[in-house]
């Protein structure tokens, strides 16, 4: 393999590890506040539904 | 109910005299301190914020989360050095430029590790203050940090002329050795607080008790 | 593929019963299992950030990437046999725990990306970086630091999973 392919591999596939993980935990930090909001309140909060 | 049961179990101790022979002599002394241990525990108990903590459905699991997350950090390089110290690893480079070099990032491994640690001991004082396992941790913290000073001062002592060597000097191999055990048993004590094997209110030898610093089950022994 | 047999088969081995039963053996492969993640994670770390420049400047990273693979290893297959041994206690729930599979997934992507991405483009290290001397075909930089950053990435969500499935 050409380094200008494995840079170019290396970079895309680093990418998307990169966008993956920042979509992962958002999900995970939404979902904690989501069930931290649903714990304070004695109404379910709209967010449970979309979980 | 558990009260009554946690007497029982204590009445049947006493009569088990030889388990009390077992217990030191100078036992006053050291109740003392269990004492004022639990009343320091007592007192963090009744602030709010540790409460709070404690009850907080994912503040605590964070904190908990950052203290085991960090040790990859903290031991980590402490690992790296202690293996080059020991002449396994990283033999090319000369020890002198990984103990200097790695201590920045291991000791900002080890803030966050007692910040987060202070924490988890706040939001849990007084199981925490009568746990043998926390206990011993202390203990194993301690040691090692002295191994740690000691070690420095070998290397200071000496000219570093095994620097570059790929095997140090014994006495620096047998201090790294002490090192990496050392910490194995702080991470091993550690895990074993999650465990309630020798809490105050399980039936255990006169000694535990004492060394556990359960004071209100020691005090229905007299 | 159903894959739900390998759990109900590891629930119903001798493993599982062992690790039911004996509490203080568990205890001590639990010990083991944040040991050898300490010194896999730690060795990562090490080369990471000694790619993204952080630690260890100036000192040639071959050198160190070649002295961490050893212990990565080790540390690898310290935490697989433990968590092997582990997770048979509590087989039928991990099944179906959500975070349990998000650190399979981080582990194997890990692993890959390790051998696979990571392992070439630290040998092509740029002189700015690798400060191994002049390479004839070195790849840019820049590419080197994301390596760096999304492999630390991969292996903090196999850790943080790992410790979440205790809370869920």
């Amino acid at each position: 393999m050409t380094t200008n392919t494995l840079g170019k591999i290396a970079a895309l596939c680093s990418v998307v590890i990169i966008i993956g993980w920042g979509i992962y935990w958002g999900v995970q930090v939404q979902d904690t506040m989501c069930l931290l909001e649903a714990s304070e309140s004695i109404d379910m909060p709209e967010c449970l539904e979309n979980m | 109910m558990l009260l009554s049961s946690k007497l029982i179990a204590l009445h049947q101790l006493r009569n088990i005299s030889y388990l009390r022979s077992i217990a030191p002599q100078n036992i006053e002394e050291k109740t003392m301190l269990n004492e004022l241990l639990f009343k320091f525990a007592t007192w963090l108990d009744g602030f709010q914020s540790s409460t709070n903590l404690h009850e907080a459905i994912y503040a605590y699991g964070w904190v908990e989360g950052t203290h085991v997350l960090t040790l990859t950090l903290f031991l980590g390089m402490l690992l790296v050095i202690d293996l080059r110290l020991l002449g396994v690893a990283f033999k090319e480079l000369p020890a002198s430029t990984l103990v200097e070099r790695l201590d920045k990032p291991m000791m900002v491994g080890f803030v966050i590790m007692l910040i987060s640690g202070a924490l988890l001991f706040y939001a849990i004082p007084v199981r925490s203050t009568q746990s043998i396992w926390f206990r011993v941790k202390v203990v194993f913290i301690l040691a090692a940090g002295i191994n740690a000073l000691l070690i420095r001062n070998m290397t200071r002592a000496s000219d570093m002329s095994w620097d570059n060597d790929p095997v140090p000097p014994k006495r620096i191999r047998v201090g790294a050795a002490m090192s990496l055990g050392l910490w194995i048993l702080v991470v091993a004590s550690g895990r074993n607080m999650a465990y309630d094997w020798w809490d105050c209110h399980k039936e255990m030898p006169h000694f535990m008790y004492w060394a556990a610093g359960c004071v209100n089950e020691l005090a229905a022994f007299e | 593929m159903d894959i739900v047999f390998i759990f109900e088969w590891l629930d119903a081995s001798w493993l599982s019963d062992l690790a039911r039963t004996s509490a203080g053996l568990f205890s001590m492969v639990q010990a083991v299992h944040i040991l050898s993640m300490i010194m896999l994670c730690g060795m990562i770390i090490l080369g990471d950030l000694r790619m993204l420049n952080v630690v260890l400047t100036g000192v040639p990273s071959a050198v160190i990437i070649q002295n961490t693979k050893k212990w990565i290893y080790i540390g690898l297959a310290g935490i697989i046999l433990s968590g092997i041994y582990e997770s048979s206690a509590i087989a039928m729930k991990l099944a179906t725990n959500s975070f349990f599979w998000a650190k399979m997934a981080g582990l194997a992507m890990g692993i890959i990306f390790m051998l696979s991405v990571r392992s070439a483009v630290y040998s092509r290290a740029p002189e700015v970086i690798g400060s191994n001397g002049s390479q004839s075909d070195p790849v840019d930089a820049w590419v080197v630091k994301l390596v760096a950053v999304a492999h630390l990435f991969i292996w903090f969500s196999v850790a943080a999973n790992g410790r979440w499935i205790g809370f869920s």
